[in-house]
């Protein structure tokens, strides 16, 4: 099972909640990431979350979208690592991918 | 006054240029000897040509407005430009700011004191989007569009980088000085941007990549680096929208809550400019109030003199503290807040610089020539980052 951030949400997240934009982290969280990690534990399937396309990996938006699944919508870091993958095409995959992780971990 | 047409204008430009250069030798700056301070000038106002009678002397810029060539001269002027107006401190509301029109017919409209452009000979970006900024900011209280005076005098290279900018859009005369256009060798500008969070973020990174490629002929210079660069101005805009205007700050002028953006290529050194400003409450005002004060107040206090000569002297030392603070809050540099993370993409590419202005403080961060940080007696006025990603070597495609 895949989400596709560019496709289904933006090219251009950025920010944490409504005051940053329209495209922040919160409105990816609760109307996007959650129904869709909720779905996937229904039906025993992973998530794959796809960067692919997106352009901008602002540290506010990453932070308020994954390490808020821990610190706010109380997931716990154990059963996110066995359902959640990341995935990106982009030349810096790496770095936004090790971020994504970090913030769980210390959320 | 009927609306002039585009072959009307074209020749009272024309003429115009031609007198200013008959009178030059004989007149000073074009006023005139025979009443203390008045003078003509000729106004440019959405879309009208109109000769109007100023009561007093202009304000005169410096003959270089930059702030990193002239600092205190640059900030100087900014300073004495909001300290002066009558529109900040909230006087002539709902009547014409710029001008009066007289009861006769026979008398020209009159104006207090302006600023006269005639006078600088070289105008960076950084401050052509500070002067874009307080135009911006005048235009949106007053209501009423400002004016431009004796566009004929304004050098090609000023007029040149304004007009690239889009600044001749916010005092609504953009058609009439469309034909004074050229293209500077070598240089190219873009329209500047405004907004008050990220919702402009991807007209913002698309401008950008489109400058870079226009101005190199087609080739996509920025590849990859492009998310870098709309990632750190992400975080920029999120600052200025968390941080900047706190609803509880006394703010000495009024603002409009927005931030303005534009970037210049310049192909002779293949050097990509982003300048973000905002006309906030300043880093070293909101630092003390944000979450990260706690972990960066030691280093602004081992950075801050004990004995400050001025007001803003210590205003260096938070800058910088603020950059720790990116850094410190994530523990990697490339994954810092906006400052931070412009700082290491310099680190990456092992180029470029980073300069920021807040308040009477600055710091720059230059890859080749290192770092330094302090202070001057004038504000900026908000906060002001000057980015420069070396995109190729020089004079590539």
């Amino acid at each position: 099972m895949t989400l596709q951030v560019a496709d289904r949400f933006s090219r251009y997240p950025a920010g944490r909640d409504q005051n940053d934009g329209p495209f922040n982290g919160t409105a990816f969280r609760t109307v996007h990431l959650v129904p869709a990690l909720n779905e996937a534990k229904k039906s025993g399937r992973k998530l794959n979350v796809s960067f692919e396309g997106v352009i901008s990996y602002g540290s506010s938006f990453l932070e308020e979208a994954f390490g808020g699944l821990v610190r706010i919508e109380r997931f716990k870091k154990s059963d996110l690592r066995k359902t959640l993958t990341i995935t990106n095409t982009s030349p810096y995959s790496d770095r936004y991918e090790r971020a994504i992780w970090r913030y769980i971990d210390n959320a | 006054m009927k609306r002039p047409t585009a072959t009307w204008t074209k020749w009272h430009l024309s003429r115009a240029k031609n007198e200013a250069k008959r009178r030059s030798t004989r007149w000073h700056h074009g006023v005139s000897t025979r009443r203390s301070g008045g003078h003509f000038v000729t106004t440019w106002t959405s879309g009208e040509i109109i000769k109007m009678w100023s009561t007093r002397e202009p304000h005169l810029p410096p003959s270089v407005l930059c702030f990193s060539k002239n600092p205190i001269e640059t900030l100087d002027f900014f300073a004495t430009m909001r300290r002066r107006s009558h529109i900040l401190k909230g006087m002539f509301p709902g009547k014409n700011p710029w001008y009066q029109v007289p009861k006769s017919v026979k008398a020209p409209p009159r104006m207090r004191s302006y600023q006269s452009f005639a006078e600088i000979e070289y105008l960076s970006t950084a401050s052509a989007v500070v002067m874009t900024a307080e135009y911006a900011r005048l235009a949106e209280i007053s209501k009423f569009p400002p004016i431009t005076i004796d566009l004929h005098k304004w050098s090609d290279v000023v007029f040149a980088k304004l007009y690239e900018l889009d600044f001749f859009s916010v005092v609504g005369i953009t058609e009439t000085v469309a034909d004074l256009y050229a293209e500077r060798d070598g240089k190219r500008t873009m329209r500047i941007l405004s907004g008050t969070n990220n919702a402009e973020l991807a007209e913002a990174t698309r401008r950008i990549q489109h400058l870079a490629v226009e101005a190199s002929g087609g080739a996509d210079l920025l590849g990859g680096r492009v998310e870098l660069i709309s990632t750190a101005l992400s975080e920029a805009i999120s600052n200025v929208a968390r941080h900047a205007y706190p609803a509880d700050h006394d703010f000495q002028f009024p603002h409009v809550g927005r931030w303005w953006l534009t970037a210049e290529f310049d192909r002779s050194n293949g050097m990509l400019t982003i300048v973000i400003y905002d006309q906030g409450a300043t880093i070293p005002v909101t630092l003390p109030y944000q979450d990260i004060w706690s972990k960066v107040k030691l280093k602004v206090a081992q950075l801050a003199s004990s004995d400050p000569k001025f007001d803003f002297a210590n205003d260096g030392a938070y800058i910088e503290g603020s950059l720790k603070a990116g850094v410190t809050s994530t523990g990697d540099s490339h994954r810092g807040k906006g400052l931070a993370e412009m700082v290491g993409l310099i680190d990456e590419l092992k180029a470029g610089y980073v300069s920021i202005f807040s308040r009477g403080g600055y710091y720059r961060h230059d890859y080749t020539s290192g770092k330094n940080s302090g202070a001057y007696p004038s504000s900026i006025g908000g906060t002001l980052i000057e980015w420069g990603i070396q995109v190729h070597g020089a004079n590539h495609g």
